[in-house]
């Protein structure tokens, strides 16, 4: 750990890898915005490297204008605010309830029945068939939200999170007239922000980015999410003739700005967030993974 | 803590709750049947029918809720007519809801006999004939078109009923693929036209030469499009299973030696980079701005093209023109210069089975207004004055500065909105170079269809192609670009042939033979 | 994972001579508001887990919606049957399988060895910059990923080409051949979860005593030294526990990356298991034999899992159960 203050040749070796690894990372990044504010004549010819060519803003005009992009990304939001906040309670109260090992009636069996799902599940077509015929949830907000409202991962990390809340306190405040659900909500929340902090980021992430479930279980277009729009956009298949040339004004616009533009539109609130929450994902991934 | 209890329980009981009022309303929200349709209003339905319609939406031109015609046509229906347009994966999206029974459409416009066929022996659709009694329209039509046993017959299902609506008047340019050239570029370097695949490859060569970055018979569809050639190398070929009326048998293109010779042929031109290095995974604008660019010369596409390539390549270059060429004749033994059949449309309405009367009843009428005189001609033409006015004595549509297609403009011909189409109508939706390209072309096709479009499977058979084709077809297109790609070399090719064979083709053939005698009689 | 998973230690905690019965009353009693925390994800689990499990039962029909899971026959193994018969089921094995495999030797160690790397740095800020942007890529979607990928490595208009060509390459169109979809698969795949994975370790590292190092530094002990005899033992069980996740569910590569990077062109690597439901199950319409094909892939993954708890349990003491 003691080390001298000269460079080595370890030092320098170390350093490019990890440069490596950050420009592998942000480059992307930094192509892609060049890209989106780059003229159509510059990228047909392949010359964006770094900075935009040509620079105009149209291609942002036409994205944010498109119907499509907006209206699915109002769906994705309403889908991550309400899914985060249900999955939130389900995941919070179901750890709570299992973090009392001791006292929770029926605790071997209902531990068990959590735990068994990790391993084996019904398979894709079977979930499907209940969702829609026995669940009736097809095409609607519940439909994307619930099928992942309660990751069994997540519920481990909260109930080894609440296992290490002093059982004193909790003791003095059921002697005092609490009852569970008061000692949850009285005492136990309030100083459980951070982990609340980082299940929310972990489900609000999975409700943001979720692909496969709005895939099968929407149809109404009025209905997808961002990143079903996104794939239509981005990667749309070979056979298919994508409306026209985009253009605004006089203006060509090259698809491939658009694609990044609406790319970079569709992470750009993620991007911004998750620095400031470092400190809580980084505390939930160590619980998960060490003590889970 | 009462708080936090009445929280949970309010919630589950919603959540209970939205599925049962879910379930509950189908039944209780029907107008009964006996409810006189909304005569009295002139349309075809009363105010408080509703409808759910679902349609495909194509990239090209995606459905949009603003196109004059559906106003027309939801004008015309009175009532609550609901579009659900499917943007992608239309066979993925179809199967999920044909899952339930809640999540039927009352119609749906499905693009394929194919499509109609995988449902409908296990009884998802309504048959049309044993219910002419609510289709006047249709019967109609059925009486006054001479060709319309031959469109009933095509579209029969493998228990004998039809299901699926025959669309008229699309077969004089829609669907028609054929070979087409650049002509300036042609006229420019004072080049005659190739009349076989020799010719071809000289021609490609040549200009390769002169322009290396140039990929001069590149067409889009990855080898799917070898079924546009089979036809100039044997007579009917295609890639997959086709009838040979010749020897009157039936065939698997791929195992014909013609196929191969025709393959090699597709492949030199790939190996010596007449088309470009993505070939079989290029998009379609790709594509289109490789032939903009002039680094296209020939290629075979559908005659409909030629408009799309004109508006996007003439703002460049003025004298940018694609016409339609004869077929350049194959090089083996059995060559013709024809292309395949293809100017059929295979899309049209179906009625679900959603098991409830009125919605059944309402589906019928709904459908049966497309082949109403008003019906037939609001789609194909809209409104005067609106969406066409008469100059000349001849009808033409009203088109918006940009010159954007009708399809785009107003929804002419797009998913949903075409059952009985005046052919007039269909022609003036293309330029007149387009249309008179279309009538050459015409000449060029073969006299008959592939049956294998349209014949109808029995239940068993049906169940033996739906579990068996999938794996079969998939392995077949992957080996044919294994060996395009040259990942596997062509000496193996006569194995793959009885790999293929092992996998069950005898069989198939033997069903298709049996359906098709079962047909013809 | 030990200590939360085991369960088998309820009933001997309990003080005093109780029957089962009379337990569970007593802890009725007194957990009853407990209970009724637990209570809506038990009835979720049920019915979104659960119920889907008994819904298995229609690989063994042949099911039609019309004539519903009562109304349809049965047909006996049949699909399994034709599964085995037919030309792909070793090759969704086999792809699954290693390109499970491949991604657990690539990916596996990747995040190990930066964080290795990122401890060593001093400059506090240098480690706090690299660290935050490499999570950032776990944050992206699959969608957006495969994306970039896509647009990156694009034979017109990507950089990445461009740069090819420069070298002297010739273009290619790199999704359509089979021999680079596990590549683009794996790499890809380090590229977003190196940060982010390498979190646990980098939590495991700092919790090494650094007196362990001083002594060792003082015995003359060189870096390599250090790392071979103090740092790797140190956190060799995290290591273990995130190897047994891993590989708990070998069968599980994940359907949308696949599925997004897969095209006709490349099925003879990209084709697996879970795709091979989607396409032939739910595109195809063929419901009981996409059922019949998910049942043997939950059923070889429990397979292999008992496998490796089993060794693991025996090499290194370590289980998830």
């Amino acid at each position: 750990m003691v080390q001298s203050k000269k460079i080595t040749v370890w030092v320098v070796i170390r350093t490019i890898l990890l440069l490596i690894v950050v420009l592998s990372i942000l480059y992307p990044l930094l192509y892609m915005v060049a890209v989106s504010f780059s003229s159509n004549h510059f990228i047909a010819r392949n010359e964006i490297s770094f900075y935009p060519k040509g620079f105009h803003l149209e291609t942002y005009k036409v994205v944010l204008k498109d119907d499509r992009i907006f209206m699915s990304y109002k769906n994705t939001i309403i889908y991550t605010v309400v899914g985060t906040a249900i999955a939130l309670l389900f995941t919070t109260i179901t750890a709570y309830g299992l973090s009392k090992k001791n006292r929770l009636p029926f605790y071997g069996v209902i531990n068990s029945m959590l735990i068994a799902t990790m391993f084996f599940s019904g398979g894709m077509i079977p979930a499907y068939l209940t969702m829609v015929n026995i669940l009736k949830l097809y095409d609607n907000i519940w439909a994307v939200v619930l099928p992942s409202c309660i990751s069994t991962t997540n519920v481990i990390i909260m109930r080894t999170f609440f296992t290490q809340f002093p059982l004193e306190i909790e003791e003095s405040g059921r002697i005092d007239g609490l009852t569970d659900v008061g000692v949850l909500w009285y005492l136990v929340l309030p100083t459980s922000t951070a982990i609340m902090a980082t299940m929310g980021l972990f489900y609000a992430v999975g409700y943001w980015n979720a692909f496969f479930t709005p895939l099968i279980y929407l149809k109404s277009q009025s209905k997808l999410p961002l990143q079903i729009i996104l794939r239509q956009i981005v990667m749309r298949s070979q056979h298919e003739d994508f409306a026209a040339l985009f253009a605004s004004g006089d203006k060509i616009i090259h698809e491939d700005s658009i694609k990044y533009a609406t790319i970079f539109v569709a992470t750009a609130p993620i991007i911004a967030v998750y620095p400031w929450l470092q400190k809580y994902f980084v505390k939930g991934v160590m619980i998960g993974s060490l003590k889970g | 803590m009462k708080r936090i209890l009445a929280v949970l329980l309010v919630m589950m009981l919603a959540l209970s709750l939205a599925s049962c009022v879910k379930t509950g309303g189908d039944s209780t929200t029907q107008p009964s049947a006996t409810e006189p349709a909304g005569e009295t209003l002139g349309t075809v339905f009363g105010p408080d029918v509703e409808l759910t319609v679902m349609i495909g939406s194509h990239a090209g031109y995606p459905y949009d809720e603003n196109w004059k015609i559906w106003q027309y046509v939801k004008e015309a229906m009175g009532g609550k007519i609901t579009i659900e347009a499917i943007m992608d994966s239309w066979d993925t999206k179809v199967s999920l809801i044909m899952t339930s029974r809640d999540q039927l459409p009352d119609v749906m416009h499905v693009a394929t006999k194919a499509g109609v066929d995988k449902y409908a022996l296990d009884g998802a659709f309504v048959s049309i004939l044993d219910n002419l009694d609510k289709l006047p329209n249709f019967k109609k039509w059925m009486d006054t078109c001479e060709e319309s046993a031959a469109y009933i017959n095509s579209r029969k299902s493998g228990d004998g009923n039809v299901y699926h609506f025959p669309t008229y008047g699309l077969h004089t340019i829609n669907n028609i693929r054929t070979w087409m050239y650049r002509v300036d570029i042609f006229e420019k370097l004072n080049w005659q036209l190739p009349k076989d695949w020799n010719e071809l490859y000289e021609l490609g060569k040549k200009y390769k030469e002169l322009y290396p970055d140039s990929y001069p018979l590149a067409s889009r569809e990855n080898l799917n499009k070898l079924s546009q050639f089979g036809p100039q190398w044997k007579p009917y070929m295609q890639n997959k299973f086709y009838y040979d009326f010749v020897n009157e048998k039936w065939s698997y293109g791929i195992t014909e030696p013609e196929f191969k010779e025709l393959f090699l042929m597709y492949k030199k031109f790939y190996d010596e980079g007449l088309l470009p290095v993505n070939i079989l995974t290029m998009a379609t604008n790709d594509w289109t701005s490789l032939v903009t660019t002039d680094k296209v010369i020939m290629f075979n596409d559908y005659i409909i093209r030629i408009d799309m390539l004109h508006a996007a390549g003439r703002p460049g270059n003025p004298d940018f023109t694609v016409a339609a060429f004869p077929p350049p004749k194959g090089l083996s033994a059995s060559a013709t210069t024809l292309l395949p059949k293809t100017n059929s449309e295979y899309t049209g309405y179906v009625i679900c089975n959603t098991g409830k009367l009125n919605r059944v009843a309402n589906a019928f009428k709904y459908v049966d207004w497309f082949y109403s005189e008003e019906g037939s001609e609001l789609t194909s033409w809209g409104k005067e004055g609106e969406t066409y006015e008469i100059k000349d004595g001849k009808r033409v549509y009203i088109k918006d500065a940009n010159n954007t297609p009708v399809r785009n403009l107003y929804g002419v011909g797009t998913y949903g909105l075409y059952q009985l189409v005046d052919v007039e109508s269909n022609e003036a939706a293309y330029s007149e170079e387009n249309v008179a390209s279309a009538r050459k072309v015409l000449n060029w096709l073969e006299d008959k269809f592939n049956p294998y479009e349209w014949l109808a499977l029995n239940e068993e058979e049906t169940l033996y192609k739906q579990q068996y084709e999938a794996n079969f077809d998939a392995y077949v297109n992957e080996q044919l670009a294994a060996f395009f790609l040259g990942e596997r070399p062509m000496s193996e090719w006569d194995q793959f042939i009885q790999e293929v064979r092992k996998m069950g083709l005898d069989e198939m053939l033997k069903i298709y033979d049996a359906a098709y005698k079962r047909a013809s009689q | 994972m030990k200590a939360g998973i085991a369960n088998k230690s309820i009933g001997t905690a309990l003080p005093g001579k109780l029957s089962w019965g009379q337990l569970q009353l007593k802890k009725l009693k007194d957990g009853k508001f407990l209970l009724l925390l637990v209570l809506p994800a038990v009835v979720y689990y049920i019915l979104f887990k659960y119920v889907p499990m008994w819904g298995i039962l229609i690989a063994f029909k042949r099911y039609s919606p019309f004539k519903g899971f009562w109304g349809s026959n049965w047909v006996g193994l049949q699909h399994f049957k034709m599964f085995f018969s037919g030309p792909f089921w070793w090759r969704c094995v086999r792809n699954t399988l290693l390109l499970s495999l491949y991604s657990t030797l690539w990916s596996f160690p990747a995040p190990i060895i930066f964080a290795l790397i990122l401890n060593d740095v001093q400059n506090m800020k240098f480690k706090k910059l690299v660290q935050t942007v490499s999570y950032m890529p776990h944050f992206l979607s699959t969608v957006v990923v495969i994306g970039l990928l896509y647009m990156f490595l694009s034979p017109n208009t990507g950089p990445v080409q461009k740069i090819m060509v420069a070298l002297g390459y010739q273009k290619m169109d790199i999704f359509a051949q089979a021999k680079y979809f596990r590549t683009l698969y794996i790499a890809s795949g380090i590229w977003q979860s190196l940060g982010w994975s390498a979190i646990i370790y980098l939590a495991a590292l700092t919790n090494i005593d650094p007196a362990l190092y001083e002594s060792a530094t003082i015995d003359g002990a060189n870096k390599f030294q250090q790392l071979i005899y103090i740092t790797l033992p140190s956190i060799a069980p995290t290591i273990i526990i995130m190897l047994l996740l891993r590989l708990s569910h070998i069968l599980g590569v994940g359907f949308e990356k696949a599925y997004l990077l897969q095209n006709d062109a490349n099925h003879e690597t990209s084709d697996v298991l879970e795709t091979y439901v989607y396409r032939i199950g739910i595109s195809g319409a063929n419901y009981s034999y996409g059922t019949a094909v998910g049942l043997l892939t939950s059923v070889i993954n429990l397979f292999f899992l008992f496998i490796f708890n089993g060794i693991s349990r025996r090499v290194s003491e370590t289980s998830l159960w």
